[in-house]
């Protein structure tokens, strides 16, 4: 491949797996493509490395649920090395010694939520059973480019009617439960139906994860949705870990990208995008590089995109207006730690099949929540909500044999801390997280190696993510669809011609997902045809 | 035969207001009410010899015009009065801040403390009278039925997107963008000062036990802003006679076209038979047939007073779900003279004294009250609203004498260890500091103090939790979703039993469901 002198159709700005998602499509139908990734390896959020010599870290990004499986298809990604291995349990110790379990066989996670409760038990069924419908509900808005409802363009009232007779085909029963789930809190949601209170902590957990949102927060419930949907469908089974780490994820749509014909540049980092008469023209890299090609591809948040790498003489002044308003509110931290053993659960001593799966610190509502509050002030959760899985157990591939990795993802751990966060901080906030661990596992602190302790702003330094949110925006209701990254420009357009978006800024949003990275590269062909 | 065509049960704004329509179009209906005054949650009672409050509420909301002439309300009573100010701010360390109805004059008082804020005044208030406009227009019909293929709906969900179209590209997403947003960011996207954004914020999360910080709170302060004119932010609507009088002019329209209204009926039971409505039970035993019984009762009082087995166990779970956490306080002091009102060290002109003066020095004040509320504690310096409605209305006190009412918000139905006088007067004493705060000689002119906890508000106004919006104002109980979907259109699944009180769309306490209601009670009927 030697075009690095030629001019290229395509630019793609980051090699996060949206950037590659975008490249590997532009690609496949012939287009000449090259992705800049200012790092020395693709995967953005989505990395595997040896941070400690022998052991592998999932340093950002651990699990897989959301990756869409007509991207995996489309891009034949197992011919390029993806192996999705199943994550099947999810422990919740508790104060008391004991725990909830959730398996992989609905029998027995039906007994065990009725030792709590037979009232859960009952209701659990009937829940599952409507959750997975209302995943399959949203799945064509997700897949879907969004219509802005301003336009009175045929294609978006096409869109909107779309829309439109989506809902229309649902029953009522399930719109209204729909409805509920865009705009209730999870706590509220779940309160509806369950009344032991550490089974709604933890599910009520994955409707803040990633977001600035408690439980009771309206507009948590629909994030729990939107974790909800990966458990549905493709061959794969849902909540994942890729072999090799989630870098792995992003190696394999790379190697698909390549194989189609792009070319991934390392150690290329823009500093700016080239505009002439308000068009793209292409990108210059920091060393004074300078590249050329009419279509120009940015996978990097809103802010990064239209706030740094685009002067603002370029770009109307509501539309910088309303950049700056849009939220990307860090709020969660990551510690990997690297150990000679395993931990030994209070609740469930010695090794078990449990160490297989997730281990949710999510004994109460109440936790949960004041996590939360801690965080809305400025301060991490003194006892954050953690959501721990020990990669190694699926992988021995992960560690040194005998050894093993653990990752801990933390919240509360606000990008906004007061006075900004700095070594002592993260100190401190790696000593929070280990003695909330401690908790629940006593052993903890005997068997720790080493640890890597990530807060917000390390993230954003390393990722280039703003503020360290994972999601590259809030996933609040008034944020998402037609509002997303901002109101009249969420069909990854932006006001300069030629510059496009296609990061989890852009509808339907983050997680390993792929589906902005797709929808962009369709709409790109769509206006180059 | 019955001797009546309908019963209405209670006696507030709403059970009034469509007790009058109905009665115009020529129907025998009965008005029960189960206290010995009329009014509801709107009624104005002495609390103290000569001293009058308006006990739930200080704003008696929007009355749709076409309501006011229909019943020609003014010819009963009904008239408003001037009110000075809008919302004002008090604080320890810095000036009042006040807003008023007239633009200009906020915008004068604005720039002492901050230009760029000063700047943006009259944009705000143009967003918010426009996206205001858009809720009255959806609030001026039926809920819509986002679902249904029937041509009305569909013609109704077009008009009202034709509405919507009207703002204008900007606006349009602007409102859409709104009202599912936390009134925190909508007051910091506007505005520098912390104390003009804890305005926003308090008003945002009146009678909903959620913070600013909630996602749906920008539409709880959008909904308050509905029928004001244009450029006034929280301008309390008080008609003379307190919020008393808006029920009692229902009541003389509704008496004129011959309803009779029993006070100190207390309804046991909603009979039915064959599925349908066949009148009321009262405690004492009395029965009282009508075909159609209409409550104005919040919904899990209204649908409680039927036997579950004529009702769908979907629709009684529906029911159960629905929100009505109590998180509203009130407490009234009658005062012997006007305390001297201060903030900063700088005294309250006399015209910001008669607007509603808001103790809440930040957005992170009102979020902490929360916090505590929804573990169900007493906020450590929740945040106030006072109003004194005797420099508007001196008719409410004797000669010189003065009403303060406190709004209390954020206070937990669910208080951890319950309600008692004890805790009540508890609450009562830390409002009274909370005051003298910035009404240092509150203590020395109060003559008595009343306080309403939310406990109170439940036993005495029969609102389930205290809730005086009987059923809190959230994106998941708006609209369709108001009070269930299947009742959201005021009819409920047993024939003859109709729903009219502020439970149902459009979150209203001052009769704006009545005219939907009869609309559609003539439309079953043909």
């Amino acid at each position: 491949m030697t075009r690095s002198n030629g001019r290229y159709d395509a630019i793609i700005i980051g090699g996060g797996h949206n950037g590659l998602v975008t490249a590997a499509y532009l690609a496949r139908a012939g287009k000449r493509v090259v992705v800049l990734e200012r790092r020395h390896l693709v995967g953005g959020a989505a990395v595997t490395e040896e941070i400690i010599p022998g052991f592998k870290f999932s340093v950002f990004s651990y699990v897989v649920s959301l990756l869409r499986p007509e991207i995996i298809r489309d891009l034949s990604l197992p011919s390029h090395g993806l192996e999705i291995l199943p994550l099947e349990s999810t422990v919740t110790p508790m104060f008391d010694g004991d725990y909830l379990a959730a398996w992989p066989d609905a029998d027995e996670t039906r007994r065990e939520v009725a030792r709590h409760s037979l009232k859960d038990a009952e209701a659990y069924e009937e829940y599952s059973r409507l959750m997975g419908l209302m995943a399959m509900a949203v799945k064509p808005i997700i897949s879907m480019i969004p219509p802005d409802p301003t336009s009175l363009s045929p294609r978006d009232l096409r869109g909107l009617l779309k829309v439109g007779a989506h809902f229309q085909s649902l029953s009522a029963k399930h719109f209204h439960l729909l409805y509920k789930l865009m705009t209730m809190s999870s706590a509220d949601f779940l309160d509806e139906w369950f009344e032991t209170d550490v089974l709604k902590a933890t599910k009520s957990a994955s409707g803040i994860i990633g977001t600035f949102m408690g439980p009771r927060t309206p507009g948590s419930a629909y994030v729990l949705l939107h974790h909800y949907m990966g458990e549905i469908d493709g061959a794969f089974r849902a909540w994942g870990f890729a072999r090799g780490g989630t870098g792995a994820i992003s190696e394999s749509i790379g190697r698909a990208a390549r194989s189609f014909g792009a070319e991934v540049r390392l150690e290329a980092e823009v500093s700016q995008v080239r505009t002439k008469d308000g068009r793209a023209t292409g990108v210059v890299l920091a060393n004074g590089d300078e590249l050329e090609a009419p279509v120009v591809v940015s996978s990097l948040d809103p802010k990064r995109t239209f706030l740094t790498l685009v002067s603002e003489s370029d770009l109307p002044a509501d539309f910088v207006g309303d950049v700056r308003r849009f939220k990307i509110r860090g709020s969660s931290g990551k510690v990997n730690l690297a150990l000679s053993g395993l931990p030994d659960l209070t609740c469930l001593p010695g090794v078990g099949r449990h160490l297989r799966g997730a281990i949710s610190i999510s004994p109460s509502l109440e936790y949960v929540e004041r996590a939360y509050d801690d965080a809305k002030y400025g301060a991490f959760s003194k006892r954050p909500y953690m959501d721990i899985i020990l990669p190694s157990m699926i992988d021995p591939g992960m560690a040194p044999p005998g050894k093993h990795v653990m990752s801990v993802f933390v919240q509360y751990a606000p990008s906004t801390i007061t006075g900004g966060w700095d070594n002592l901080k993260r100190d401190a906030f790696g000593n929070a997280v280990i003695d909330a661990i401690a908790q629940f596992a006593p052993n903890i602190r005997d068997i720790i190696i080493e640890k890597q302790v990530l807060t917000p702003a390390d993230i954003e330094r390393i990722t280039g993510l703003t503020e360290g949110n994972i999601f590259q925006g809030e996933l609040a209701l008034h944020q998402l669809f037609f509002l997303r990254p901002s109101p009249g420009w969420a069909q990854y357009r932006t006001p300069v011609r030629g510059l496009w978006q296609c990061g989890s800024g852009t509808h339907p949003g983050g997680g390993i997902m792929g589906a902005g990275g797709r929808l962009a590269a369709l709409e790109i062909l769509g206006a180059a045809s | 035969m019955n001797r009546y065509d309908a019963i209405v049960i209670g006696a507030g704004a709403n059970g009034l207001a469509t007790a009058a329509l109905l009665a115009k179009k020529g129907r025998r209906i009965l008005v029960l009410e189960r206290r010995d005054v009329a009014g509801g949650t709107n009624a104005t009672e002495e609390f103290h010899p000569g001293y009058r409050a308006s006990a739930c509420r200080d704003d008696a909301g929007w009355v749709p015009d076409a309501l006011v002439r229909r019943l020609q309300l003014a010819r009963h009573g009904l008239h408003w009065l001037p009110v000075t100010a809008g919302l004002v701010s008090l604080t320890a360390d810095g000036p009042p801040l006040a807003t008023y109805p007239d633009i200009g004059r906020t915008v004068d008082g604005l720039k002492a403390s901050s230009a760029a804020d000063a700047g943006r005044w009259a944009a705000f208030t143009g967003f918010v009278d426009r996206a205001a406009g858009f809720l009255q227009a959806a609030y001026s019909v039926r809920a819509p039925r986002v679902q249904s293929r029937a041509l009305g709906d569909l013609m109704a969900l077009a008009g009202l997107g034709q509405r919507l179209r009207r703002l204008g590209k900007r606006d349009m997403m602007e409102v859409l963008r709104v009202v599912p947003m936390p009134v925190a960011d909508l007051g910091e996207e506007w505005f520098s000062l912390d104390s003009l954004r804890a305005l926003l914020a308090v008003a945002g999360t009146r009678d909903v036990m959620h913070g600013p910080m909630s996602g749906g709170t920008a539409l709880v302060f959008l909904h308050q802003q509905v029928g004001q004119p244009a450029g006034s932010i929280g301008v309390r609507r008080v008609p003379r006679g307190g919020t008393g009088a808006l029920a009692s002019a229902f009541a003389g329209a509704a008496r004129e076209m011959g309803v009779e209204i029993r006070l100190g009926a207390d309804v046991s039971e909603v009979m039915v038979a064959g599925a349908r409505v066949a009148g009321v039970r009262l405690t004492t035993g009395e029965e009282l047939g009508a075909s159609h019984v209409i409550s104005s009762a919040d919904p899990k009082r209204s649908f409680a007073w039927i036997d579950p087995v004529w009702l769908d166990p979907e629709l009684l779970r529906a029911v159960d779900n629905i929100r009505m956490r109590g998180s509203t306080a009130r407490v009234h002091y009658a005062l012997e003279a006007l305390p001297r009102f201060q903030s900063g060290g700088l005294e309250v002109p006399r015209d910001a004294l008669g607007g509603t003066m808001v103790l809440a020095p930040s957005i992170a004040s009102v979020e902490r009250a929360y916090d505590a509320a929804k573990f169900g504690e007493v906020p450590q310096s929740p945040a106030l609203s006072l109003a004194i409605p005797t420099l508007i209305d001196p008719s409410l006190a004797p000669d010189r004498r003065h009403v303060l009412s406190v709004t209390v918000h954020h206070v937990p139905f669910a208080r951890r260890g319950g309600w008692d006088r004890s805790a009540a007067e508890l609450l009562g004493d830390q409002v009274t500091s909370m005051v003298a705060a910035v009404a240092p000689d509150l203590r020395e002119r109060t003559l008595h103090r009343w306080v309403l906890t939310p406990a109170d508000l439940e036993s005495r106004y029969a609102c389930t939790e205290g809730n005086l919006s009987h059923g809190e104002l959230a994106l998941d109980q708006f609209l369709f979703m108001r009070p269930t979907p299947v009742s959201s259109r005021y009819a409920t699944p047993v024939a003859g039993f109709w729903l009219c009180g502020t439970g149902s769309h459009p979150v209203s306490s001052s009769g704006a469901a009545a005219m939907l209601v009869t609309r559609e009670l003539a439309n079953a009927r043909e």
